[in-house]
């Protein structure tokens, strides 16, 4: 059940539930409308806005999201006027004078903040950008000054792009919301740093998960209901591997929804666990689908519509598709579409989420057999320009030219062109790290390649202010230096490589020896040779005692012959 | 692949370090030609890899230098590992072996990531799956995507067939069925019924004396099995010498004729091909000499019976 009303030109969906009034202005921005350098400027709007209710005896709170930004209430309807009236207040008055100190709070906030161990998986997917920037630490916090949070403010939280919605029903008395004016700011489109799917990247070892796309449907819904039946039955209940085996559905944008399947597991089972899961979901997508499971998941699902208070507690949800322009859904014609919805649908489904599927897989563990292809790590060139070598492993160089930067090594190459570098690291040691759009990064540390502050200052210009920031002085253990201990390193896997190309080398001309036609005559020549040279060691190595080298190189060389010619 | 005249540009042009002549030449092939004989070709030149990378940095917007660089690596891939049995294949070797096959790995997986059509790179990424042991399930699936792209891909098809045999983990039994596939699927005359063929040429070669190969070899419905693939191919006629499998058809059937005991049928095919060498006498250490010995053996029991 809900109702749809207007305050102010902003709307409003009410949908009552018990207890005290929860309600919520959201607006239609969030991390994702960010780039790399401004990131993190969102989350400052919403601290600076409620900072004057840090007090209250009322329960209040502000999310930033990907794509939505909530300001958060609960208590009763004078209370929620209340919030309302002091929240858009701040809003077209930010306490700029606060900025430091609520960027300070930010940056307390992310180091405490424990990381996921699937933190990574937007940036694999969608690199150093739009819905890839969650990934990130917001480093834009560095830069951004009193003049960008009055823009953006002013551009995004607007009555254009608000609503509020309230678990009530009606809206509370007094209620005013003076946002300013703007325009609406449609959704950013997803980009993509996946050439091919399905495909995989490397993650820690005792966790395998998968993100799959799908089309915001009932039965995309059901595949995810099915997938977490069907992975808890087979990893935990029927392998006993797992502990926690989660499969979710949560909607991206207007159309476009992420089925995420996770498991842990012991590092040593780390194959058995992945290779299981990625068959249910190649099980699933070949339309290998049980008909109790399907229906068992289909019960969950319907039980799980058919609660009372559903539209209130997804309200927030309805807010967002109600901005972005989705007709809203009731229970009962979700209901009815899970009633006509089919295995063939759901195995639709399935098929096309297989091949939008980014597995992350334990480090080390190669899924090619199962037809995935690696996530790209690497760029597809380099740039020709000066290359520096690293004085800690001479095969790594760093290649500055007029139009990016490089490294290469033998495992390939890492790119970064100034035109489209989303953020440049500066340390004042003169460390910089920068930053592609699609998430490749190239460090470059000239203590290690020893790069002169001239060129740094280059690579400084290239890339502009606008998408820089300068970072706190590192402590001296932070900086990357070239240590005795480290070249001496680095040079004895160079040799050790450059001895082993030269043993297979070797093995090479061996093979080619040994498979050549050799005469009888030929090889009665070469026993003639070593058995003389044997003799004249011998009967001279008394006098000079270093002929018992040759000697014993010849013996080994008709030892190792016998051996051959034994074996073939 | 030299024996096929029209690829010897490609290879003169990467020994040329010549970029717009080869790019010419790619954009200029005939739509009926599989691109991997012009790939190959071009990119079978010792020494190639340091031009092609020159051209992977500075030619970005075109996957062809990445596909002739990976191709490349699966040469110096093979080159390092030589044909050796894997018992006699040193760490050394394998190690360098599997470092070129990563880095074609890379770049052909790149290629076929921003061109799903390119046949070419889905036929090499076919070797490099071989070598680094990914099995023959995705090997198979690479092949697919190459026949979808190509249709009857000789050279995709020779691939496959090598990971199907035993020595990369596949069975015989994969391996004729597959052969057996290709050549149904084959227009009249061309090479690929010759995979057949090659296939029982691949469990001969298993055996240790040419007596224990004969007897395999002549078996009646391995027999019946050989003419008809011949029937199919080489002895068809519309079989064109033209095409560029022929030479190696030609060859494996000379191969499979002098050991089955059709000196007749072998010495037709010697003489269609001359002086080229393909096939299975590629294998032999010196393949010139292997393949003379044996005409000169096939010549003097020809006619006679």
């Amino acid at each position: 059940m809900i109702r749809y009303a207007e305050v102010d030109g902003v709307p409003v969906l009410l949908s009552p539930a018990p207890g005290p009034i929860r309600a919520g202005l959201s607006f239609r921005v969030g991390f994702a409308d960010e780039t790399l350098a401004t990131h993190g400027i969102t989350h400052l709007v919403e601290h600076l806005a409620l900072h004057r209710h840090g007090v209250t005896d009322y329960h209040v709170n502000g999310a930033t999201g990907e794509t939505m930004t909530h300001f958060l209430v609960a208590g009763d309807g004078s209370e929620v006027v209340d919030y309302m009236l002091g929240l858009c207040a701040a809003l077209g008055d930010l306490p700029l004078s606060r900025l430091d100190a609520e960027k300070e709070i930010l940056r307390v906030e992310a180091s405490n903040k424990s990381m996921s161990p699937l933190h990574n998986m937007p940036l694999w997917r969608h690199g150093a950008r739009d819905f890839g920037l969650s990934s990130y630490a917001e480093l834009g916090l560095r830069r951004i000054t009193a003049d960008d949070v009055a823009a953006w403010s002013r551009q995004r939280f607007t009555r254009q792009n608000a609503v509020l919605w309230l678990t009530s029903d009606e809206i509370p008395a007094g209620l005013k919301l003076d946002l300013p004016d703007g325009r609406p700011m449609p959704l950013v489109t997803a980009s993509s740093a996946l050439p091919a799917t399905p495909a995989y990247y490397p993650g820690p070892q005792n966790y395998v998960a998968a993100e799959m796309l799908v089309e915001r449907s009932v039965a995309a819904s059901a595949y995810a209901h099915l997938l977490q039946r069907i992975l808890h039955r087979k990893l935990r209940q029927e392998a006993g591997l797992s502990y926690a085996v989660e499969a979710g559905y949560a909607t991206r944008d207007r159309d476009t929804a992420r089925v995420l399947a996770f498991a842990d597991m012991m590092p040593e089972a780390s194959g058995t666990v992945t290779n299981g899961f990625i068959k249910v979901l190649r099980e699933l997508a070949d339309g290998d689908i049980a008909e109790p499971d399907l229906a068992a998941a289909v019960k969950q699902y319907q039980d799980h519509i058919r609660k009372e208070d559903r539209d209130a507690g997804r309200l927030p949800g309805l807010a967002f598709d109600h901005l972005i322009g989705r007709p809203y859904r009731s229970a009962e014609e979700t209901g009815a579409a899970l009633d006509a919805m089919t295995a063939a649908d759901v195995h639709a489904v399935a098929a096309a989420a297989m091949q939008t599927a980014l597995v992350m897989a334990p480090q080390g563990r190669r899924l090619e057999p199962l037809g995935l292809e690696p996530a790209p790590s690497q760029s597809r060139f380099a740039v020709r320009g000066t290359s520096y070598r690293s004085r800690l492993d001479p095969d790594v160089r760093v290649v500055v030219a007029d139009d990016g930067v490089s490294t290469t090594s033998t495992f390939g190459a890492a790119t970064v062109l100034f035109d489209e570098c989303a953020l440049l690291i500066r340390f004042p040691d003169g460390g910089r790290r920068l930053i592609g759009p699609d998430g490749i990064t190239v460090s470059i540390e000239p203590g290690v390649y020893g790069i002169k502050p001239a060129v740094i200052e280059r690579i400084d210009a290239a890339v502009g202010p606008a998408a820089t920031v300068t970072m706190a002085e590192r402590g001296a253990d932070h900086i990357p230096t070239a240590t005795m201990a480290g070249r001496v390193r680095g040079h004895r896997a160079r040799l050790a490589h450059a001895w082993l190309r030269a043993r297979a080398r070797w093995d090479v001309a061996q093979f080619a020896r040994d498979r050549r036609p050799r005469t009888r005559l030929r090889r009665i020549g070469r026993y003639l040779l070593v058995y003389l040279i044997i003799i004249t060691c011998m009967s001279y190595a008394p006098r000079y005692p270093v002929l018992v080298v040759p000697l014993f190189g010849t013996l080994a060389y008709l030892l190792r012959d016998l051996v051959r010619r034994r074996r073939r | 692949v030299y024996a096929f005249p029209a690829l010897l540009p490609f290879a003169r042009a990467t020994r040329r370090r010549d970029w717009p002549t080869l790019r010419r030449l790619f954009a200029e092939l005939p739509a009926d030609l599989d691109p991997t004989w012009a790939v190959q070709a071009a990119a079978d030149v010792k020494g190639a890899e340091r031009f092609l990378a020159e051209l992977v940095d500075t030619e970005r917007e075109s996957v062809l230098p990445r596909l002739l660089l990976g191709t490349r690596h699966i040469y110096l891939a093979w080159e390092a590992r030589t044909g050796a049995r894997a018992y006699a294949v040193s760490r050394q070797q394998a190690t360098l072996f599997h470092e070129h096959l990563e880095r074609a790995e890379r770049f052909l997986g790149g290629v076929t990531s921003d061109d799903p059509g390119n046949v070419g790179a889905w036929t090499e990424r076919i070797a490099a799956a071989r070598g680094l042991g990914f099995g023959y399930e995705e090997a198979r699936r690479r092949y697919d995507m190459a026949a979808k792209a190509f249709p009857n891909p000789l050279l995709a098809q020779r691939q496959m067939l090598q990971t199907y045999c035993p020595k990369w983990g596949g069975t015989f039994e994969l391996v004729h069925s597959f052969a057996r596939d290709c050549a149904d699927a084959a227009p009249a005359g061309a090479a690929n019924a010759a995979l057949v063929a090659d296939g029982h040429f691949e469990q001969a070669a298993e055996m240790r004396y040419v007596s224990e190969q004969m007897a395999f070899l002549t078996r009646e419905p391995l027999l019946r099995d050989l003419s008809d693939a011949a029937g199919r191919s080489v002895e068809h006629p519309a079989f064109s010498p033209q095409q560029p499998g022929a030479t190696w058809a030609r060859g494996t059937f000379e191969w499979v004729f002098r050991y089955s005991g059709q000196y007749d049928r072998a010495m037709v095919q010697f003489t269609a091909n001359g002086t080229r060498i393909g096939g299975p006498w590629t294998g032999y250490a010196d393949p010139g000499a292997a393949r003379s010995a044996q005409r000169n053996f096939c010549r003097s029991r020809a006619g006679k019976r």
